[in-house]
Order: C-alpha cells, then structure tokens, then sequence
C-alpha cells in the first residue's frame, strides 16, 4: 500500500506538475482586453482594476496600453511597460477596434484561446477600443464589468442575443456579429453606449 | 526466589534491609494473643492507620491461644483476623509488592508463611467531573487516581458477573497495577488475548499514565493517528465495553484506555447518546464536516491564491491581493506563521492558570488579530481562513496531533502543486489510514466497508431503538431483539 503511495506523487512529478506559483499582489488582473489596429501597428490595451491597500472596497482602474507591428511585439511593449505580471484568468470583456480585421483579428481570436483567457469573455467592438476602455474607467464600474452587465440587462429587456462570447465567435468560424459600443460622455457622465451590431464576414467588418 | 525463613528476627531484618531508605516504613513487634511473637509491616501513608489497629493488631492480641502444633499464619487468618482480605504468601518479593500496595504484612515466630492483609487506606482525589469531557446532560462523575475505585465505578454500571478485571503489574520499577476489563460474553477471546500479550511484552521502569501504555501496546505506533481510546469517564467505558471493546485501568491515572479504537470514535462525543438523536446527528455530522474543514480550507486557499487564481471570484481576488499589499511574507510563510501562532494559542490556552484566560483572549484577539493586520504583518484574508480552521478544529479535540500535521503536510503540498497537491494529499490520507487497524480492526470500520448497521452510528446518530447489531469485532453481534422475536 505504502509502495503505491509513493508513485502518485512521483507520477504527477514525472508528468511535469510543478509549482507556478504567483502571489496575487505580484500580478496585474485584467478586466477588460482592448485591440485597436491602425497603419502597420497593432496597439493592445489592458484594463486593470486595482484596490487600494486595506481598502477593498476602494477601488480604481488603470489602463495600460503597447504598440508593436505585430500583437507578440505589442504584448512585449505592453509588459516592459508594467512591473508585474499580466493575468487575463478573470477577464470579463475583449474590444476590437474598427481596425482590426483580417490577420489582425485572426490574432486577436488565437490570443483570446490562449492566455488563460475564460472562453466566456464578452466580446464587443468599438470606434476605438483604447478609448472605450480609459472612457471607462470614469465611469463608477470599471467597462470590464460594466459592458457585459448593459449587455445582460439589454437581452433580458429586449429579447435579443446580444451577448457575444469567444466560445460562440470561435464556432461560427469568421462570421459573426458583434455588439457595438461607443465610448462615455465625459461632459455629461453618460456611460457607455450601446449603438447597434456590427457584422465580421470572413474575418472583415461587413455591415453595421 | 528468596523465601521467609521461620525466625521471626531474621525475616524482620531482611524487610529492614529491603526498606532501609524508606522512612515511611513502620514495624512492630509484639506477643498476640495465640501465643506466639509476631511483627506488623506496613507503608504509612499507605494504609488506613485506624484498619491496620481495628483489623489487625487488636484482634491478634485478644485472640485466644491456638492449640500446640498449629501454624500460627493459618490459625491468625482463620480464626483472629477482621480484614476482610487475607492471604498467604512465603515470598519476599511478593510480600514487598503487596506493603507497596497499601497492603499489613503480618511475620510469625516459627512460621514460613507470612500474611498479607488488605488495609489500603490512601487518600484520593475523589470523584469529581471531568474538565475535558464535560457533558450539558450526562452522568459527571469521572475516574481519580485509584484503580479500585475506579472499577468500582464501572462495575456499578455493568452490575454483571459477566464483568471481568483480569488484574497485572506492569513497570519494573513501578509495579503498577493494571487491570483488563472486559464483559466475558461480549468481548473477543482473541481481542483479550492480545491485549494480554502485548501488556505482558511491556518492559518499562514504570507505568505513570495509560499513555505511557497506549504508546506502547497501540498499532501503527509512528502513525499520528490514535488506534486506543482513552476517557476519563466510567460510562464511555461501560458503553464501550457493552459494544464488546475491552478497557484498561491502570493505578495512578484517572486515565482508561479502550480498544480496538476506531476512526468514526473520534467523532463520537460522550454526550450524543445523552441528547435526542436528532440533535445529536447534527453534531455528529458537523464534525466531519470541520474535519475536512480545518485540515483542508488553509490549503485550498493557498493553492487557489497562489496557483489557481482564476477559479477565486473575480472581486474575492481583487480584495486579496488588496489585503496582502505591504505583507512582507510569501502567502506560504503567512500560513505556516498563522497556523504555528494558533498551535502556540492553543497550547498557552490549555496550560495556563484559568483566571489568565482574558488575558490571553485579549493577546490572541487584539494583538494577534487586529494589531498584526494593521501592522500589515499578515493579511485579513488569511487570518480569517486560519481562524475559520482553527474553530473547524476544536470540534474533534480528539484528532487534535493528527490535524495539525496533517494540516501542515496539506498546507506543503498545496504550496508545492496547488489543487493537485491538496488532492495528493487527501489521497495519501485516506491511504494511510486504510493501512491502521487497531487490534485487528480496520481503522476506518465501518466506512471501509459500509453496512446498514454499522453507518447508523457513523455520520449520524440514528434511534436506540434501530441500532440493532454491535461492531463487527463484538462476539455477540445482536445488541437488540426484534420486538415481534
């Protein structure tokens, strides 16, 4: 009994289980995910809501944001700007800007199925993601988890499927529709709004 | 064998010589009644000063002169004597033993046998209720110091002939009396016997505690699981003992021990079978509840904090990493310093005079607590968990080693592999455990192989009147007819 014990451990030790271990305030936890493509560059966008220390209740939101020719090298410009680790596990909404389409949205999908990114993350487009999200964080909620909650309430009022989950583009290939916002009134506090769908046919912006 | 000779001075001599250093030992010598010199042995402090005048010395003076050729040892024990409990013995050995024990030994001129008298008379705590094992309704009286007393205690309980209290010296130096107890129609010959056997296998300067017998008698001796049960309460041992365990006391110690011991006893409180079953089911299954609780909470927090982040709701992690900003400690260390700082709390708790108990409470709830989270020493998030284990803990006082170790090597293991590791963990556990048995009976009976019987009393506490069968290793399995039998 004591022999076989011992291989439990040893089995998961030689399937390479090993310790990854991130304490929580060493790692920057993204909301909301932002792609905005515009001559040759490719900008990502993070939003990270942040509580104040001893004050959990407090919290604020910062948005980060990295340009690069490709999204790898967006990503590296992103991370060089931060000091801790980016960790998308509870990232609750991903914007592609107008921009984006063709290879860049094909990235932007393949990313979003990578990163530990939940398959279930809202995704919505926008004139400008980066403005979306830093509009965003004026407004009380952070759009991270402001937008997908409109979303919520808009389907239930009125009938319509508006949610758009990664899961549910990834199936439908590279047609699809996506809810569109436009970014806050800073003048008048309006939040974010919602203004219609707009349709990807074969990974391009189609009709809106 | 060194024997008595039948000259009254050399036998006195040798006593002298065996009890030269010992001023509680008393003689004296005088002419009794039947006409012959003897000499009165015996430990003050030991006996009871008013029997050994009543039962002894008195009516051995006023006795009337035995007839020529009699034995003086036999003639005193027959006809002078009023103890109630006499016997014969040539032995020096046997003869010391006896005076240790509170025992007269009663020497004759001319005689090779010399008398044992019963004039136990030392003082004893008295029967009072046991501080660990308080009941809210129950009987409250508890076992002392005293051996005799003790199966007095629980004889008044099984007033049976069928009660046995097989009698033993264990201890080199100490010559405890141990006593095996057992119902003779209910407890397993083999059970007996082993417990025989290992109790005589004992080779130990002396016996203070039944733990120190438990230690040395018990299976899977490195095993920080307890395999003999041990109470301080004369009707958990009846109970026990009408299940067909066999109990044992020992002289010095209010302390029994009962085996086998089984893994659903430590789950068992003295006061489920005192209360209405169904609120001593709620008692009973929430222990197994804080069980898996206080072994397992501190490390699945650290393995989702640390290694599973995204499996913590989004807002529960945000106030986390909020709590730990400024904490200069990994989260591993933090754990391993909070629960070390709830062992040390415990432990100062059940040592320390009772009126300082306040001031512990303030230093544990105010300096510990809500200074060291101010102080950003640790986290708020943690301390709850810690604390939450803690509390889980004190349900099963009775598991108490094993939870603290099993609780660490958890607390390792998630550190190391996160959920993996706490999964590793519990399987490992019960591993281990499926390997103890306790004299024969597999540890985690009747969960390792479940029957309708047997689970009546396991997570609940199911009716008297349904629990119609013993434990498996019970002679006699029926404990209740049918009513239409």
């Amino acid at each position: 009994m004591k022999k076989i014990a011992w291989l439990l451990p040893l089995c998961l030790l030689l399937a390479a289980c090993r310790a990854d271990v991130s304490e929580p305030e060493e790692l920057y936890l993204v909301s909301a995910i932002g792609f905005d493509a515009g001559n040759a560059d490719l900008r990502v966008s993070v939003e990270v809501p942040l509580t104040r220390e001893n004050e959990a209740d407090k919290m604020e939101v910062l948005v980060f944001d990295g340009t690069g020719n490709n999204l790898t090298a967006a990503m590296r410009d992103l991370r060089a700007k931060l000091g801790k680790k980016l960790f998308f596990g509870h990232c609750a909404l991903a914007i592609f800007g107008d921009g984006v389409s063709g290879d860049a949205l094909r990235a932007a999908l393949d990313f979003l199925s990578g990163n530990e990114i939940p398959l279930s993350v809202t995704v919505v487009s926008a004139p400008d993601a980066r403005e979306l999200l830093a509009r965003g964080t004026l407004s009380a909620p952070a759009a991270g988890y402001e937008i997908p909650d409109i979303l919520r309430l808009l389907a239930r009022d009125e009938g319509l499927p508006l949610r758009c989950r990664y899961y549910e583009i990834a199936a439908h290939s590279s047609d699809f529709t996506l809810p569109r916002f436009l970014p806050s009134d800073l003048n008048n506090a309006v939040p974010d709004r919602f203004v219609g769908m707009r349709s990807y046919r074969d990974g391009k912006a189609a009709v809106e | 064998m060194e024997t008595i000779g039948t000259e009254l001075g050399e036998n006195l001599d040798r006593f002298c010589e065996i009890f030269r250093s010992d001023g509680t030992f008393r003689h004296r010598v005088f002419r009794a009644g039947l006409g012959v010199r003897c000499a009165v042995l015996y430990l003050d402090g030991m006996v009871s000063s008013s029997a050994v005048y009543e039962s002894v010395i008195r009516p051995l003076i006023t006795a009337s002169p035995m007839n020529a050729g009699t034995d003086p040892a036999a003639c005193a024990a027959e006809e002078a004597l009023w103890a109630g409990e006499v016997k014969g013995a040539s032995g020096f050995e046997a003869l010391t033993s006896a005076m240790l024990y509170g025992e007269t030994v009663l020497l004759f001129e001319g005689s090779g046998t010399a008398l044992h008298i019963d004039t136990k008379g030392f003082r004893t705590r008295g029967i009072q209720e046991p501080q660990n094992e308080s009941v809210l309704q129950g009987p409250r009286e508890g076992f002392e110091e005293a051996a005799v007393p003790n199966l007095a205690m629980i004889r008044r309980k099984l007033q049976t002939a069928d009660f046995c209290a097989e009698p033993m010296r264990v201890g080199r130096r100490s010559g405890t009396a141990v006593y095996i107890c057992y119902l003779r129609s209910l407890a397993s010959p083999s059970l007996v016997a082993e417990m025989k056997r290992r109790l005589g296998k004992i080779d130990i300067d002396g016996v203070l505690d039944t733990n120190y017998l438990a230690e040395l008698i018990r299976d899977g001796r490195r095993s920080v699981f307890k395999t003999t049960g041990s109470t301080e309460r004369p009707d958990v041992v009846a109970a026990k003992l009408l299940e067909g365990r066999v109990a044992v006391v020992a002289d010095g110690t209010p302390v029994v021990l009962t085996a086998p011991y089984l893994f659903a006893e430590n789950f068992q409180s003295d006061e489920d079978y005192y209360l209405n079953f169904w609120v001593s089911s709620i008692g009973r299954f929430l222990r197994y509840v804080c069980f898996f609780l206080t072994v397992s909470i501190p490390a699945l927090y650290l393995a989702l904090l640390t290694h599973h982040q995204r499996l913590l709701p989004t807002f529960l992690l945000l106030s986390s990493a909020g709590t730990r900003g400024g904490v200069p400690f990994s989260s591993l260390a933090e754990c391993l310093l909070l629960v070390s700082v709830l062992e040390i709390l415990k432990e100062t708790g059940a040592r320390m005079p009772q009126n300082l108990g306040h001031t512990l409470g303030i230093i544990g709830g105010l300096v510990v607590g809500e200074a060291a989270v101010e102080a950003r020493l640790i986290s708020a998030s943690m301390l709850i968990v810690v604390a939450v284990s803690g509390i889980a803990g004190l349900m099963i006082p009775r598991l108490r080693a094993a939870v603290f170790y099993v609780r660490v090597g958890m607390i390792l293991l998630a550190a190391w592999m996160g959920l993996a590791g706490c999964l590793i963990g519990l399987t490992l556990l019960l591993i281990r455990a499926m390997g103890i048995s306790s004299f024969g009976t597999p540890y985690l009976q009747p969960l390792e192989s479940p029957t309708v019987q047997g689970l009546k009393d396991t997570f609940v506490r199911l009716p008297w009147g349904t629990m119609r069968t013993r434990p498996l290793f019970s002679r006699d399995r029926v404990r209740q007819k049918r009513r239409d039998d």
